[in-house]
């Protein structure tokens, strides 16, 4: 247990560049509304998941992800995100010209 | 991480400025919510959390007091992210891309941490920030064109403000530098004043009970003069009476003494008219015993004259007495040598006279022969008698001759004794000649010292006349010395007697004040 009020300047230091990083890294990498979204799921089991939740009907899949068992949707209820994060997968924005048209699955 | 200008001013407007921002990121959090209530591309509780997950240790930090180089490093970089965290919350609107302005105003208000490092570090994340952007979302960061040159106008733009605001803050810490050099300075020399002013409290209280002190003695002081001015006025009365006697007595002693001055001012007066008369005939006297002393000094080297004259023509005398003398003594010589010479005359007629007779009676003989030798001898005869005659002349003339020699002899005795008087006499003439010579010198001299005296005694005469010349004018200053002393002694009597009434007014004012 880190105890903050007596925590040294390069530990203080250390913690708040890796949380700048992760902030500045969602504020580029999480999904905009509108946009494509990329379904990274980081276990096997959330991959499983993925595609099972994935195909009930209710989300406009575009494609495949350039990661195997990712997905590229096109979110319709911002309100399932946390689902899908409880889940184990990363909604992430999709970067087009970055990873190219999704594949058709 | 150390700042070279450390000071108290600077670490206060620091630890202000940490407070500051870290009140401020909490806005910020409040802001970003409220913000993405109004969206709906991002969930509600998204964007705060992420700005309350990047603010926490800072604020941690913050509420704990510090403010060290660590926690302003660690605040600038959660500076950062906010704008990034707007640009998140508002996905999707038309003003999305605007609000990554407040990159900008995020690093000016961390210049207000008056930390360069942590403004470099900030501006490195922004940079940073683009840079991610730009690779891995182009479109959505610079829409429309995502060439290299959009990125580093954007990254200038960074790199200039964190430029100006690093040039702001190092002025500014200089300034605060030397404003807190200025209030050490000022603070000291309030110090000192606040030492003055309470050195200036206990001289106003130490002045104030002095003056205290001075008010009860100069109380006191009255109180003694009033007695000592009663007893001075008493005492000042018995003066003025002493005063007026003394006065008086002094007026009258003036008066007195003025009279007698007067009176030997006129004496003086007198005697020194006097005196100029008697001095006007020393100077007559003297100008004539000088004139009389020049006369005899002129007589006197005419005498000397003479006597050199006398002395010459003695000398000379004397010098004719001494070659007569000579001349005598060689007279006396000759004579001697004419009486020898008379002498050896004398025996010559004697021999002579012998010849003359032994020629006679050879003669005598031969007429005596002649006779008997008859007729035969006659001849012989008469040359017999012949020689008998001159035998007989002979003699007489020897004879004569014998008193010629004693009539020279005779002569020559009385001129030698004649001589011996004749030198005689002359050695007598020339030792006069000669005493008379010296007397003569002597009597040179002393005429030439009584010359001398006489003009010595001109010139005494001379210094007479001038002095008496002197005398008459100290007399004639004596005079009329002696008439400003009548004068005076007539207006000193004048004032007695002003200075007698004077002082009885005094005196009467001193005994009636």
């Amino acid at each position: 247990m880190i105890d903050f009020r007596v925590y040294s300047p390069r530990l203080l230091l250390a913690g708040q560049s890796i949380l700048t990083a992760i902030v500045v890294a969602a504020a580029i990498v999480l999904p905009r509304a509108g946009d494509p979204v990329l379904m990274l799921p980081v276990t096997r089991q959330a991959a499983h998941d993925l595609s099972g939740r994935l195909f009930d009907g209710k989300t406009r899949i575009l494609g495949a992800g350039p990661v195997g068992g990712s997905f590229v949707i096109m979110p319709t209820d911002d309100r399932a995100w946390k689902a899908f994060i409880t889940m184990g997968v990363l909604p992430l924005a999709y970067p087009e010209r970055l990873c190219g048209e999704p594949a058709d699955g | 991480m150390a700042d070279p200008l450390p000071t108290i001013e600077l670490d206060r407007i620091r630890a202000r400025g940490v407070r500051l921002l870290a009140s401020c990121s909490w806005g910020w959090i409040v802001l970003l919510g409220v913000v993405a209530a109004t969206q709906h591309g991002v969930g509600i509780w998204l964007a705060p959390a992420l700005a309350a997950l990047v603010s926490l240790p800072t604020s941690v930090a913050v509420l704990r007091g510090r403010y060290d180089p660590a926690v302003r490093l660690a605040l600038a970089l959660s500076y950062t992210a906010y704008p990034a965290v707007a640009v998140l919350v508002l996905t999707g609107h038309a003003w999305q891309m605007d609000t990554h302005l407040y990159f900008l105003v995020a690093l000016a208000a961390i210049s207000l941490l008056y930390d360069v490092q942590a403004m470099r570090a900030a501006a490195v994340v922004m940079a940073v920030h683009h840079v991610l952007a730009w690779a891995l979302m182009p479109d959505l960061a610079f829409e429309g064109s995502t060439n290299l040159f959009r990125l580093a106008l954007h990254i200038g733009a960074v790199v200039a403000e964190l430029t100006f605001l690093t040039m702001l803050v190092q002025r500014a810490k200089l300034m605060i530098v030397e404003l807190a050099a200025a209030r050490a300075a000022s603070e000291a020399i309030a110090g000192a004043a606040q030492s003055h002013r309470a050195a200036a409290e206990a001289a106003l209280d130490s002045a104030a009970k002095a003056e205290q002190r001075a008010n009860s003695e100069r109380c006191r002081r009255e109180e003694t003069e009033e007695v000592s001015r009663r007893r001075e006025r008493e005492h000042l009365i018995a003066i003025a009476d002493a005063f007026e006697t003394g006065i008086t007595h002094l007026a009258q002693s003036l008066g007195a003494a003025a009279g007698a001055l007067s009176q030997s001012a006129e004496s003086l007066n007198g005697l020194a008219q006097e005196t100029d008369i008697r001095a006007d005939s020393v100077a007559d006297v003297a100008t004539q015993a000088s004139e009389a002393a020049r006369a005899v000094a002129d007589h006197v080297a005419a005498l000397s004259g003479v006597i050199a004259d006398i002395d010459d023509r003695t000398g000379q005398q004397a010098e004719h007495a001494r070659h007569a003398r000579t001349a005598s003594a060689t007279g006396q010589q000759t004579v001697l040598s004419l009486i020898d010479r008379a002498t050896q005359v004398e025996q010559f007629a004697r021999t002579i006279g012998d010849l003359s007779i032994g020629t006679n009676l050879i003669a005598i003989n031969a007429s005596i022969e002649a006779a008997r030798v008859g007729d035969a001898g006659k001849g012989f005869a008469v040359v017999a008698g012949e020689v008998k005659m001159l035998a007989r002349q002979a003699q007489s003339e020897s004879h004569k001759i014998e008193q010629l020699v004693a009539l020279i002899r005779t002569g020559a005795a009385e001129a030698e004794d004649a001589l011996k008087e004749a030198g005689i006499v002359l050695d007598g003439a020339s030792g006069t000649a000669d005493d008379m010579r010296d007397a003569m010198r002597s009597q040179r001299r002393d005429a030439e010292a009584a010359r001398s005296r006489s003009t010595d005694l001109a010139a005494t005469a001379d210094a007479l006349v001038e002095d008496t010349d002197a005398l008459t004018g100290w007399a004639e200053a004596t005079r009329r010395l002696s008439t400003e002393v009548r004068g005076a002694a007539t207006s000193l009597s004048g004032d007695v007697s002003a200075l007698l009434q004077s002082t009885r007014a005094f005196v009467a004012q001193l005994r009636a004040a």
